[in-house]
């Protein structure tokens, strides 16, 4: 198995800490600013900095949303995950967005903005409610619970097929961890979300 | 037995929109960690790398590094510290102490910072929160505001608290949200290092105009005092931030979190 995990760099913040978590588990991490020579990566990263259009600007300048979705449609044995920023972008727009970007449009529907009574944006701590699939229930048992550091001022809604992990916060429901075929997308940030963090990214990246 | 839900957990439900914050406190002065006392270092310590893995391995949820003369000797240095940190410690950390204009908060992100915090730069010049929130997020920035009260006001230093700004604390708050900081991290100078509690008259004066979430530091000293500044707030204070207590060992992150779960403060 291919050990070697790409890191997409939109330019826009720190990428130091999902490298030094990716290699904390032994694998080799490279910092990739475009999906041009994918042979050997196992895994792609789509990083949680940085703002929705900023993001769909670089992968639109670059070339790089038909590569991933190429990765996506055709099945390509490449894992990508997005995690915060790098999640909602798979979406088809979001409300953070300023000139109306279009966003990948793996999962259906609309990143939305937390309403201004919570007091976005959202930093900290809460615990993983397994959503109602039950095909997931035996792979992903061990999310039950798990404590995670969330960073967020939009949030994203999946249909439930998709849904392996949500957050009830006071009936406040949204996405936390999704999967469509290749495509794994982490609302909360496992390289930030201590040993519980740590042990989700090994799983993530292992199965 | 019925079911026992506390006035306490009533209040978390509606107020806060994650759970309570747990937040360690890393004064730093020449790369060592300094115990302070009304924000005047008084001893040295171990180096932040030896207090910081102590901590993340009891389980702390975040971690707060203040270079505390930066802003005095305009200089940066922590961040080969940062980076260092990063590579072992899998959980947030805001960093400040002389973070002036974007280039320093850029700096400090690309070498692992997840959140900067500003306070000199706050009050001398507010441009510079709204161009780091512009670029990095709101979420990437906080305001870490002190307070000194005068008669029955609360004034903003600056300058690790040695410099009064004349701004009243309640203003600096209402100027650093209009551009743009996604948190409030507010000390009290009179309180710090006296472990008599938190400056719960301040937090509760100025409590209502805050719209984004605060963390309150400055005289942590008893487990109560949770419960307090919860009340103090109605509710509304995100997480606590601390250093004496485990610097000197009073109070370990296990006691704290089982003070939590037995007062429903929701973790």
């Amino acid at each position: 198995m291919k050990n070697l995990v790409g890191i997409l760099n939109y330019r826009l913040g720190n990428l130091l800490s999902i490298k030094s978590a990716i290699e904390h588990l032994n694998y080799e991490c490279k910092i990739i600013d475009n999906l041009n020579n994918l042979e050997d990566f196992h895994c792609i990263i789509l990083p949680g900095v940085g703002a929705f259009d900023e993001a769909i600007d670089y992968i639109d300048s670059n070339r790089i949303r038909e590569k991933i979705l190429d990765i996506f449609e055709n099945k390509k044995k490449i894992k990508l995950i997005g995690i915060c920023l790098g999640m909602q972008i798979a979406f088809e727009k979001s409300e953070e967005s300023i000139v109306n970007s279009e966003g990948l449009g793996i999962f259906k529907g609309c990143v939305k903005k937390i309403n201004y009574k919570l007091r976005p944006p959202l930093n900290g701590w809460a615990k993983l409610q397994l959503g109602n699939n039950i095909n997931f229930k035996d792979n992903y048992s061990f999310l039950k619970n798990k404590r995670v550091y969330f960073t967020h001022s939009y949030y994203c809604e999946t249909d439930t097929r998709n849904e392996i992990a949500y957050i009830n916060h006071n009936k406040f429901m949204y996405s936390a961890f999704i999967i469509k075929d290749n495509f794994i997308g982490l609302q909360f940030h496992p390289e930030k979300s201590g040993q519980a963090g740590i042990e989700i990214l090994e799983k993530v990246l292992s199965n | 037995m019925g079911i026992k839900i506390s006035y306490l957990e009533i209040k978390y439900f509606l107020k806060l929109s994650l759970n309570f914050r747990l937040i360690g406190r890393l004064d730093i002065k020449s790369n060592k960690v300094v115990r302070t006392y009304q924000k005047e270092g008084f001893k040295f310590l171990e180096d932040p790398l030896f207090y910081a893995e102590k901590l993340y391995k009891a389980g702390i949820d975040e971690l707060i590094f203040d270079d505390i003369v930066a802003s005095l000797y305009e200089r940066n240095s922590l961040s080969s510290e940062i980076t260092e940190l990063s590579k072992k410690i899998f959980i947030p950390f805001t960093v400040g102490g002389g973070i002036r204009n974007i280039e320093d908060a850029t700096l400090a992100f690309e070498k692992g910072a997840d959140k900067i915090f500003v306070n000199t730069a706050a009050i001398k010049n507010i441009e510079v929160i709204k161009s780091i929130s512009k670029k990095f997020g709101a979420q990437s920035i906080a305001l870490s505001a002190q307070a000194k009260k005068h008669n029955d006001k609360w004034i903003a230093y600056y300058d690790n608290g040695r410099e009064n700004s004349g701004v009243e604390i309640k203003d600096l708050i209402y100027r650093a949200q209009d551009s743009g900081v996604g948190e409030i991290l507010l000390q009290s100078i009179d309180y710090q290092g006296t472990k008599k509690g938190f400056d719960f008259d301040l937090f509760e004066n100025i409590i209502d105009i805050v719209s984004v979430p605060i963390i309150a530091s400055g005289g942590f000293g008893k487990v109560d005092h949770i419960d307090k500044i919860i009340k103090s707030t109605s509710g509304k204070v995100s997480g606590i931030a601390f250093a004496n207590i485990f610097l000197e060992e009073i109070i370990s992150i296990d006691e704290l979190n089982n003070y939590c779960l037995k007062n429903h403060v929701l973790r």
